[in-house]
């Protein structure tokens, strides 16, 4: 009888395990972050610069190409930007910038998933 | 008992350090790689230039120090050799626009009309108001393309521009042209397949350009041109007078519009299939 106990208990604590091994579902709520820099290839000066003020969207959930997202923020004037509070889980990075003539610059993207709950991804994105 | 109860408990440890260690997974980043994809527009020779769905307009702020701009077209433009546009092979790229600075048009009749003020703008004398240019190698502006460059989703075309006939600010002879380095920024708006005549066939290809130059009128005219007003000739001496159209005096330098302006230009090309 002790020992089907201690069973049940071990069967519990096996079940709460596995539970806490579970993905949450991607989003925000958490301590995970991604930044990096954003730069395009402009054909004006030949050079890679820094995009200002481009445009970075993340997507929830997951790490294939997608044009659905569910957060954007600009870059600063140098071209950095950061996303943070992000849980576990799939994400899904593209940037978009327009020149001053009205280039557009993008690329296909970058897929990232965090595993853990406290880590900050470096994610550069160059845009053509 | 008490050996199942060890063992169990051996079991029971050793599941939860692997769901530990299960649970100690490595964040991935996935970069995915865009495959490049050539395009494949195509203008060349054997494409006609569409002017009357084409156009060439300017831009210049009104007064240098104002936010307003006045804007406006020319009516007489082409290109010299032909347009040339290879997607696939930017060297072959040829592009030779020409516009008739003295076909300004506000659409304003107290500016356009001769001895108005709006030819000035581009230093353009009165005299050659009425002349027509056929191949124009006076009284215009040219842009002649020197390479191409694709920059995001428009194209970077170097270049010179070049006005011809005017006194250089240096004071050079009449007729000097000035040649000067510029970038003209093109988009290619794409190509369509149209039905020309209902038969529901579609048999003529329709590609389609927008491009921006911006220059300093300074570069390019005259700024010490202070010959104001010049009389405007008789009409007989506007249509005919040789004299008249040889006249070289040339428009005065004006500060109504700004020192920057922009040309915009949209062509269209067709070809039957």
């Amino acid at each position: 009888m002790r020992l089907k106990l201690t069973q049940l208990f071990g069967l519990l604590i096996l079940v709460f395990l596995s539970g806490a091994c579970e993905k949450k579902s991607a989003g925000p709520g958490g301590h995970n972050s991604v930044s990096g820099g954003i730069t395009f290839k402009n054909g004006v000066s030949g050079n890679q610069e820094g995009a200002p003020y481009a445009k970075v969207s993340i997507s929830y959930g997951t790490d294939q190409p997608t044009t659905s997202f569910d957060q954007t923020v600009l870059t600063d004037a140098s071209g950095r930007y950061s996303i943070d509070g992000l849980t576990p889980g799939h994400y899904f990075v593209k940037a978009e910038y327009s020149d001053s003539h009205g280039f557009k610059y993008t690329s296909a993207g970058t897929g990232i998933t965090f595993e853990n709950k406290e880590r900050n991804i470096e994610v550069n994105l160059v845009l053509e | 008992m008490k050996f199942n109860t060890l063992k169990f408990s051996g079991l029971f440890l050793l599941v939860m350090l692997g769901l530990v260690i299960g649970c100690k997974k490595t964040d991935t980043v996935t970069p995915h790689n865009e495959t490049p994809v050539t395009g494949t527009g195509l203008v060349d020779f054997s494409w006609t230039f569409d002017k009357a769905h084409s156009n060439v307009n300017w831009e210049s702020k009104y007064l240098n120090y104002s936010s307003g701009m006045l804007t406006g077209r020319f009516n007489n433009f082409n290109f010299n050799p032909k347009f040339v546009f290879n997607e696939s092979d930017l060297t072959k790229c040829s592009i030779n626009a020409w516009v008739q600075l003295s076909s300004i048009d506000s659409g304003e009749p107290g500016r356009d009309g001769p001895g108005k003020c709006i030819r000035s703008y581009m230093g353009v004398t009165y005299l050659d108001t009425l002349k027509t240019v056929v191949n124009p190698i006076s009284d215009s502006a040219w842009f002649r393309s020197t390479s191409v460059k694709k920059s995001g989703t428009g194209y970077v075309v170097f270049g010179n521009l070049q006005f011809n006939r005017y006194r250089a600010p240096s004071g050079n002879p009449d007729g000097t042209p000035i040649v000067k380095p510029a970038v003209l920024y093109l988009v290619y708006n794409g190509t369509s397949d149209f039905d020309t005549d209902g038969d529901n066939v579609f048999d003529r290809y329709r590609a389609s350009f927008s491009a921006r130059l911006t220059f300093k009128r300074s570069d390019f005219m005259d700024t010490q041109s202070t010959i104001q007003w010049v009389p405007v000739p008789s009409l007989a001496d506007q249509t005919g007078n040789v004299v008249a159209a040889n006249n070289k005096t040339y428009g005065v330098w004006t500060m109504n519009v700004a020192d920057e302006m922009s040309f915009n230009f949209n062509a269209q090309f067709y070809k039957n299939h």
